[in-house]
């Protein structure tokens, strides 16, 4: 098992290093803006009644537990920290199960003298220890802010914990789904519900001490990620929560290790249906095939956009609301929002718009990857061999691509306009869409600069597309936060979106981004009709 | 005779990589062309070229008279291809992956479609990520049939087909070349051009080194001899052309030239024989012949 481990480990070694580091990085730098940023007790204050009022911060943030330094830190970053640790003990766990047993690997390794658990009791170590690893780095990046050790410790604790959980719960998910790709969808999606669960039951807490405690509702103790967020670090700490995140890795991992024993190679619970003997009409030629390929993808995010949306229109008005019951806050709330013309909901709906601008441009990248892990994996040969030319796959593929964007777009903006509707505004529904499709430029750029990758460099499509969204989603999304310059945040493509609904819309960088991402487009178009196949 | 495919000098440097050195292929209308040669010599970089996907560096090369690389969706329309690796969609099944490929060159017929996936054996409802590989390459190999081309291309086809599904492919190509198509198959199952091609090119190190009818090819070879006598192998030796003279217990072994047969039998009739095996050339022994030196060569050092 030790053997076997260390071989997973060899494996992951870069990749866990840069999840672990990304997330050490994450902790270091956002405890080090908020000492910058709230420096004084009441800047903290300040923020904090204004989190307690309004939900939807509360949903995005957590819940603020006291004035100190340490605690505003833990309200401002931990859950995030959590989902990324959840996100990579998911991935960890079901590329070492499901995904060696999918590739085979598993079947090689069953042939020696080791048991049919052995590999996946190795997994569940590595986990353990890569979720000790963040552990340690987030403690050590809490410490050297000049944070109390003991709350810097549970911290580290509890987003390592909230992993650990995750790996039991990818586990077992890997045990029921027969692929990788299933498995990962399904615990990817309790990751989500995990972050969903906690949102609304801290939205729907109970606020005290003047606006600078809430206390969850029941559903946050629905979530490991919420468990997480229990341990209220720096403020009323108690390590208890943690003992719930061990006993669902524990159980989890023993469901999973029971399971395998007693399983099939290559069985899961929810098995594959016999499909269609003769494809559907829509099934004919490459724009057929690449729709097909991203339909459930493209449901996929776009639900998500839909969730955003209901967050959006469903939460703004108890935001106002709570905000407009409140003299004082309102003014605290007035002076945070100094320079912006708009009213506070314009700018919530905005904020959120950005979320779903991310999404969408998500949605698009994994549409136009596509067309790059056809080649790599040997099927755009197949499909050229017919009478398809490149540029014909690349042209398909962005389309469906750019239907993608307009899909979750949509989702998204008309989710939020219902439930505007629903909450008794009728008049948002039209600014809401129109928040969403400003979103529109900014993901066409991500997608027609992967474009050009991908006719230039075309090794590097996946991990330069996907490394691009993330840096252009830090830099336009938690820019502000770590209190980058401004020539680095407009970088991004998501920093030139304006913000809508507002006042005063300036049009022309829209304008451009549609611009620069037609051309970019046409270009890797022509380019990689000049380039050889590459596997 | 027309030539199908015509390549002259053909180069490809991928990288510092010398895939190709001045390959010269050229394929007659309506034969079966067997391209053989070891792995790593640079076949399937050929087919590709000549399918288009990649772009040769240097030397001249047409399909139908077409540049392959320019006019690839125009000579396409008349090739049917498949891969020495076939993977498919893991989430589309069989059947799905059958149809969409041959909707790319036209559509399938359907009564062709149906025969072969019978004659095949194959399950069309399962879903790509669950085929063995060589239900894989039937995928491939029936959508590549299931529409009439002027040209088949086929990269090691059978490497994964157990012993009747080679049978149903053998089948396939004698239909094909009966409706006058060409095809050019890449194999290094030698028992499978033997049987099925008119003419052969091999190639090694991306050079082609022999090419010609196996008739012409056999010329090249030795007949391995292995009587059974107590006589003395200083006769045989005296023969010019006779190789490898060695006695093993009761058995005298040698190979001849084919230049040698005559004399080498009129002194088999000489000396009394018990008993008699004779093993005629293989392309086994071509290969041996042509990499031979080389693999004698990497012994040394």
């Amino acid at each position: 098992m030790v053997r076997l481990l260390r071989a997973q480990a060899r494996r992951d070694r870069w990749q866990l290093a840069s999840w672990i580091l990304g997330i050490g990085v994450l902790a270091i730098g956002s405890a080090a803006a908020v000492v910058q940023e709230f420096g004084d007790t009441t800047q903290r204050a300040a923020l904090l009644m204004l989190a307690s009022g309004n939900p939807a911060l509360l949903a995005v943030r957590g819940t603020p537990d006291g004035l100190s330094t340490g605690s505003v830190i833990f309200f401002e970053i931990f859950t995030f920290l959590a989902v990324l640790a959840a996100l990579m003990s998911t991935f960890l766990t079901v590329r070492h199960s499901r995904g060696d047993e999918e590739q085979g690997r598993t079947e090689l390794v069953g042939g020696t003298p080791v048991s049919r658990s052995t590999a996946l009791g190795a997994t569940l170590g590595l986990g353990a220890l890569a979720n000790l690893a963040v552990a340690i780095v987030v403690t050590a990046g809490f410490a050297a802010t000049g944070l109390p050790l003991g709350g810097s410790v549970l911290t580290g604790l509890a987003t390592g914990g909230t992993g650990l959980a995750f790996c039991g719960i990818a586990a077992v998910a890997a045990q029921v789904c027969r692929t990788s790709r299933a498995a990962n969808s399904l615990a990817g999606a309790l990751v989500g519900l995990a972050f969903v669960l906690r949102a609304f039951g801290d939205a729907t807490g109970t606020v005290s001490e003047g606006g600078l405690r809430v206390t969850s509702a029941w559903p946050s103790w629905l979530s490991p990620v919420g468990w997480g967020q229990q341990v209220h670090a720096f403020g009323h700490e108690s390590a208890a929560p943690l003992l719930l995140q061990l006993a669902l890795f524990v159980v989890a991992g023993a469901v999973a290790l029971a399971s395998v024993r007693r399983r099939d190679l290559g069985a899961g619970l929810v098995g594959d249906r016999s499909g269609r003997a003769t494809a559907g009409p829509a099934l004919t030629g490459t724009l057929g095939l690449a729709w097909r390929l991203q339909f459930s993808a493209v449901i996929g995010w776009a639900a998500g956009g839909a969730l955003l949306g209901l967050f959006a229109g469903g939460l703004a008005d108890a935001a106002v609301k709570a905000v407009q019951e409140d003299q004082a806050l309102a003014a605290t709330v007035r002076g945070l929002l100094s320079g912006s013309t708009s009213s506070l909901l314009d700018t919530f709906v905005a904020a959120i718009m950005a979320f779903l601008g991310v999404l969408a441009a998500g949605a698009a990248l994994q549409a136009v990857l596509r067309v790059r892990i056809e080649e790599a994996e040997g099927r755009a040969e197949l499909l050229l061999s017919g009478a398809v030319s490149k540029a014909r796959l690349l042209v398909d593929c962005l389309a469906v691509a750019v239907v993608s964007i307009i899909v979750v777009l949509l989702a998204g903006g008309v989710v939020a306009g219902l439930a505007f509707v629903g909450a008794g505004h009728p008049d948002r529904f039209g600014s809401s869409v129109v928040a969403a499709f400003v979103q529109l430029p900014a993901a066409l750029v991500f997608v027609s600069v992967a474009a050009l990758v991908f006719a230039l460099l075309p090794r590097l499509t996946i991990g330069l597309g996907w490394g691009l969204l993330a840096v252009g989603f830090v830099l336009g999304q938690f820019g502000g936060v770590f209190k980058l310059p401004e020539w680095l945040r407009n970088l991004s493509p998501f920093s030139h979106t304006p913000i809508v609904p507002g006042d005063s819309v300036d049009l022309a960088p829209l304008a451009a981004m549609v611009v620069l991402s037609i051309v970019l487009a046409a270009a890797s178009v022509l380019l990689a009709r000049r380039r050889d196949l590459v596997a | 005779m027309k030539a199908t495919i015509e390549a002259s000098g053909l180069a490809k440097n991928f990288g510092r990589v010398r895939a190709l050195d001045g390959l010269e292929l050229s394929v007659a209308e309506g034969e079966v062309h067997g391209f053989l040669g070891p792995n790593g010599a640079g076949k399937s970089t050929t087919l590709r070229i000549l399918l288009g996907l990649i772009k040769a560096t240097s030397g001249g090369v047409t399909v139908f008279g077409l540049d392959p690389w320019a006019d690839a969706v125009r000579a396409h329309r008349d090739i049917a291809y498949v891969p020495g690796d076939v993977n498919l969609w893991p989430s589309l099944t069989g059947g799905e992956a059958i149809d969409l490929l041959t909707s790319l060159r036209g559509g399938a017929d359907p009564a062709l479609r149906a025969r072969l996936i019978r004659d095949f054996d194959f399950d069309p409802r399962k879903k790509g990520r669950s085929y063995s590989k060589g239900n894989r390459q039937k995928v491939a190999l029936i959508a590549a049939f299931a529409r009439p081309a002027r040209l088949y291309v086929l990269d090691e086809p059978t490497s994964g087909l157990d012993p009747v599904m080679e049978a149903a492919f053998r089948g396939e190509i004698d239909r094909v070349k009966a409706q006058g198509a060409t095809v050019l198959l890449s194999s290094h199952i030698l028992s499978e051009v033997e049987e099925l091609c008119d003419r052969v090119t091999i190639i090694r190190a991306g050079k082609t080194v022999e090419t010609g009818t196996l008739t012409e090819l056999r010329h090249l070879t030795r007949t391995s001899f292995r009587v059974t006598t107590l006589t003395d192998a200083a006769a045989m030796t005296a023969i010019a052309g006779v190789h490898d003279v060695r006695r093993e217990a009761d058995h005298l072994v040698f190979d001849a030239d084919t230049d040698a047969l005559r004399p080498v039998l009129q002194e088999l009739a000489a000396i009394g024989v018990a008993g008699l095996t004779v093993s005629p050339p293989s392309l086994e022994e071509l290969f041996l012949r042509h990499y031979g030196d080389e693999r004698a060569r990497e012994v040394a050092n």
